[in-house]
């Protein structure tokens, strides 16, 4: 069907790739926009082209996202997304380290590579595209989940059964919203906004992003600032090479990634965690997971991108979408002018091979990109680490608002800023909430639907044997290694910290007694289960009762904590502009110069929100002035 | 990157200003003048609906011209989720909503736990019907008679978004008001329904005309009946629907109901604190966008078809509907019925 097409018909593809690649490649530097905004932000663009060109627009953007996402994410800790926020886990430290562009290097070679071959694989899966999609099920979802679970252990050098209990609170705040089995309301507390269960990036921004800005986080020593100050390409060039030395990670990770890519409804954060986790619990490195391990940038990167390649197969091939931004990616499409389907197998196969050559493209293309835009982001890392917090926490805070602007986002902000901030202090790992939390719904949604459509049967799927021999293997080889292992971690967890998880279990516990939904057998047992570990933790004898807690004070936490509080009350505008003048003030700067900064600050965030986003941010008191000065 | 971020803001400022821009279709003042309209959408982006709604989100520029307009979806639990966020919205924020006709259902059947009451809401019109389907795999049909009883036959596994999706509120009404037998699983998002059909892990499935219409077409699944009776494209005109299927006890006001609600199908509804200057200047945008050219290209061009019904039909209807206690009563009843059939704790509603 692209037969007589020439150099003129060429043109057009040639500008939407190079279009589409920059412009996903900003939306990826943007906490908040990301690849579904993005992609919405660009529908009305797609006028600019035909429906071929516009269909190459698209995927062009849609490639790159993740790419660039890892910049803010490295040098700032500021992931956009619950995927990214396994790349924060090990990137944010080599940037504190003042080795921010070998880890960006490495994310660089990490996501080219993954974002290539999931592309090639959905090119080369044409003969057997059906055949795969549709060998995966309920059951197998179940058994990818317990998969899931069985690497808490991997995220949780501080302790394993910190790691579990944290898992535990993380697989119970999935269960909070509207019970699939019978639409009664589960942990809503009366509240109807929580029906639709709570939101990953404000539990990423409470969880990490915000503890992270609070706490002390200078560079490890002036060699490491400097180092920062004088990124150049050499060091991202570096890291591009240090990465291929993880060669095995890379593709087991990219592998990862296009399977469970091309899973629909599986979501973007699984393949990320388990890839994560997978190369935390197999991967020897001399930095450990969690404290700046290569590895641990990689893994995540190469399957965030290449899960892409994988979502395509489903999406292209049989109008199934494979991931929430191949749902956009779809009507964007339709709306282009482009069917998707059977067809794209056959008649429309060229149109097939044309998209997965523009991914793999847009992935190169997205190379010099990085290195025009990684050194200078990089150097400016580096300036005074606390004049960044104050900015980090507000890019934030908007970024989750962005995504859903109601109350209870702050609401969450300020349950997981609580926790995340009292885990820190105790020195309990956090990464593995993140993991409960992402595979818990799973893990009911797929146990429940595998009981009632085929029992025990399901016992009988070729797939679901082959991933139960895996699945088996794993935890064999999992006991093996614990056994062998007999390295003392050199983080030693407060016991105390269990008091928190005990009070969250047992209002869990108390507001489901209370309620008493149908369906609320699942809720108590992960209570019970919490209760044990929290029991076995304080129980322990030896434990380090009186060990270090967090890695140094909370500074200038009250006014991190008036910033959420206020934001609800006076508005995200008028509570930003505060916030920054103070923690500026608190931080010496000049008057002048901290009124400057402020105010340019919140006149681009007032004018991303309500210009861009339009959610409605006018209604703030500096909004309103705002508004009226622009003439609204 | 303070710099970077200007660029970026500026280019999207350009953006929404150039999408914001005067065409030229301007009208005079309205009570929407300055003010935010939100919009939201009870699907998932991508969705039919969302598709929809977005075409006439961006053809409604033309005719507010001077209101911003910001879209967001909210999905889940057949729209309640949205509409409740709907009822709550006060304030300089205008909002109104794109739901489908489950919102009806679930009134009729958790109207004491939901939070807000559909006789509060001001309906602004209907966009589409919603072209619902009962659809089949091949190696299934042989159960899928609607006018014969499946005696010993396992039931037709069909997967559904929640227990209180329209999807799942009709394969409960075909268990209690037709032969056909159906164990209805929730919790599967709309793609992983296609998938589980496709692998042959599922038997049947409902929903709207064009999310089968791919597998239709490649003769995958095959349809078996019709919810409602408008909006259907010419190939599936001679379907049997639920009524000319339905057993002969089957309620006739609960079979009429069922029909409407599918040809009315998509609602857009404004907040109860929405004045009514502003609802009529919605009313008025919402007759002028679904007969606009370019709104009907947009359709044409995704393969959709419209079938928009005015405020005063949809209006007339709700008021109707929601004053007839004895029909949501014995909707209630029938729904309830279905289930413990689709459970496998009763074998017939006689």
């Amino acid at each position: 069907m692209l037969e007589g097409w020439n150099a003129a018909s060429l043109f057009p593809l040639l500008t939407a790739l190079l279009f589409g690649t920059a412009l996903g490649f900003m939306c990826g530097l943007i906490p908040g926009l990301g690849s579904r905004v993005g992609l919405i932000l660009a529908i009305p663009l797609c006028g600019f082209w035909d429906s071929y060109p516009a269909a190459v627009f698209l995927f062009s953007m849609h490639a790159v996202v993740h790419t660039s996402s890892s910049i803010p994410t490295i040098a700032f800790a500021l992931p956009t997304s619950g995927a990214d926020a396994a790349t924060m886990l090990d990137g944010y430290p080599l940037a504190r380290m003042g080795r921010a562009g070998e880890a960006l290097g490495a994310s660089l070679s990490a996501s080219a590579i993954g974002g290539v071959l999931g592309a090639l694989a959905f090119m080369l899966a044409v003969p057997i595209a059906r055949p795969i999609v549709t060998s995966f099920g309920p059951p197998e979802f179940l058994l990818l989940s317990l998969m899931g679970i069985s690497l808490v252990s991997a995220v949780s050098r501080e302790g394993m059964l910190q790691g579990l209990t944290v898992g535990a609170i993380g697989v119970l705040c999935a269960t909070v919203g509207l019970s699939i089995r019978t639409g009664e309301p589960r942990l809503t507390f009366g509240i109807p906004q929580l029906w639709d269960g709570l939101d990953l990036p404000a539990l990423v921004a409470g969880l990490f992003i915000i503890p992270e800005m609070l706490t002390p986080s200078r560079f490890a020593d002036d060699a490491a600032e400097r180092s920062a100050k004088l990124t150049t390409l050499s060091e991202v060039l570096k890291g591009m090479t240090v990465a291929l030395k993880y060669r095995a990670t890379l593709l087991r990770s990219t592998f990862y990634g296009i399977v469970i890519g091309l899973m629909p409804g599986l979501g973007a954060s699984i393949s990320v965690w388990l890839s994560y986790g997978y190369a935390a619990r197999t991967v020897k490195s001399e930095i450990p997971f969690g404290q700046g391990a290569v590895a641990g940038v990689v893994a995540p990167e190469a399957a965030n991108n290449a899960k892409e390649g994988g979502a395509m197969i489903p999406t292209l091939f049989f109008g199934i979408p494979g991931s929430s931004s191949m749902a956009i990616m779809m009507a964007a499409l339709a709306l282009a002018g482009v069917s998707v389907g059977p067809r794209m197998l056959g008649p429309d196969i060229g149109l097939t091979y044309l998209l997965g050559g523009a991914v793999v493209a847009a992935n190169l293309v997205a190379i010099p990109l990085f290195f025009a835009a990684v050194p200078w982001i990089v150097r400016f890392s580096a300036v005074r680490r606390e004049m960044i917090a104050p900015f980090a926490i507000v890019i934030g805070v908007t970024a989750c608002l962005i995504h859903d602007p109601s109350l209870m986002t702050h609401v969450q902000l300020v349950f997981a800023t609580a926790l995340g901030l009292a885990l820190k202090s105790a020195n309990w790992p956090r990464a593995p909430f993140i993991l409960g939390f992402v595979v818990g719904d799973l893990l009911e949604t797929s146990s429940y639907q595998t009981a009632v459509i085929w029992g025990w049967s399901a016992a009988m799927r070729p797939m679901t044997i082959a991933l139960a021999v895996a699945l088996a293997g794993w935890i064999a080889y999992l006991l093996a290694r614990r056994r062998r292992n007999t390295a003392v971690s050199s983080v030693h967890p407060d016991k105390r910290g269990a008091i928190l998880p005990v009070i969250v279990f047992c209002v869990a516990a108390l507001a489901e007694i209370h309620a008493l939904p149908t369906d609320s057998i699942p809720v108590f047992a992960i209570c019970a289960v919490g209760l044990v570990l929290c029991a076995a933790i304080l129980l322990r004898k030896g434990a380090s009762a009186d060990g270090p807690a967090g890695d140094g004070g909370l500074r200038y936490g009250w006014l991190a904590g008036g910033f959420l509080v206020g934001n609800p009350l006076i508005g995200l505008t008028a509570s930003s502009g505060i916030f920054l003048m103070l923690m500026m003030q608190a931080l010496r700067v000049r008057l002048g110069h901290a009124a400057i900064a402020t105010l340019g600050f919140i006149g681009l965030q007032f004018m991303l929100l309500s210009i861009a986003f339009d959610i409605g941010i006018e209604r703030d008191i500096l909004g309103r002035a705002l508004w009226w000065i622009l003439g609204r | 990157m303070s710099g970077l971020v200007a660029r970026v803001v500026v280019a999207l400022s350009a953006l929404a200003f150039g999408l914001l821009g005067d065409s030229g279709y301007g009208q005079a003042a309205n009570a929407l003048n300055g003010a935010t309209l939100r919009i939201i959408i009870a699907h998932k982006a991508g969705n039919t609906t969302d598709t929809m709604a977005r075409l006439f989100a961006e053809t409604l520029k033309k005719y507010l011209p001077s209101t911003s307009i910001n879209v967001q979806n909210l999905d889940g639990n057949g729209g309640t989720l949205a509409m409740n966020e709907i009822y709550g919205a006060h304030g300089s924020l205008v909002t109104i909503g794109f739901v489908n006709s489950s919102v009806v259902f679930t009134q009729a059947t958790q109207g004491d736990a939901m939070p807000y009451d559909l006789k509060d809401f001001h309906w602004i019109g209907a966009l589409a019907s919603s072209q619902r389907v009962l659809v089949v795999r091949k190696g299934a049909l042989d159960r899928a008679d609607p006018s014969r009883p499946a005696t010993g036959a396992a039931p037709l596994v069909s997967p559904t978004m929640s227990a209180s999706a329209h999807d799942h509120i009709n394969g409960l009404l075909l268990n209690a008001m037709t032969h056909l037998r159906l164990k209805m699983v929730p919790g599967f998002k709309t793609d992983q329904q296609s998938a589980m059909l496709l692998a042959g892990d599922a038997d049947a499935g409902i929903g709207t005309y064009e999310n089968y219409r791919e597998y239709i077409e490649s003769g995958d699944l095959v349809p078996v009946l019709k919810f409602g009776t408008v909006g259907y494209p010419d190939a599936l005109q001679l379907l049997p629907s639920l009524a000319d299927v339905a057993l002969p006890g089957a309620s006739r006001d609960v079979l009429k109901l069922s029909a409407q609600l599918s040809d009315m199908g998509r609602f857009v509804v404004a907040a109860p604190a929405t004045s009514t200057e502003q609802r009529d200047t919605l009313v008025a945008a919402f007759n002028q966008v679904v007969a606009d050219p370019g709104y009907l290209d947009g359709l044409e061009a995704a393969n959709f078809i419209g079938s928009p019904r005015n405020a005063g039909a949809v209006t007339e209807f709700m008021d109707d509907l929601l004053s007839d206690q004895k029909v949501l009563a014995e909707l209630k009843s029938i729904i309830a019925c279905g289930q413990q059939i689709s459970d496998g704790t009763r074998q017939s509603c006689d």
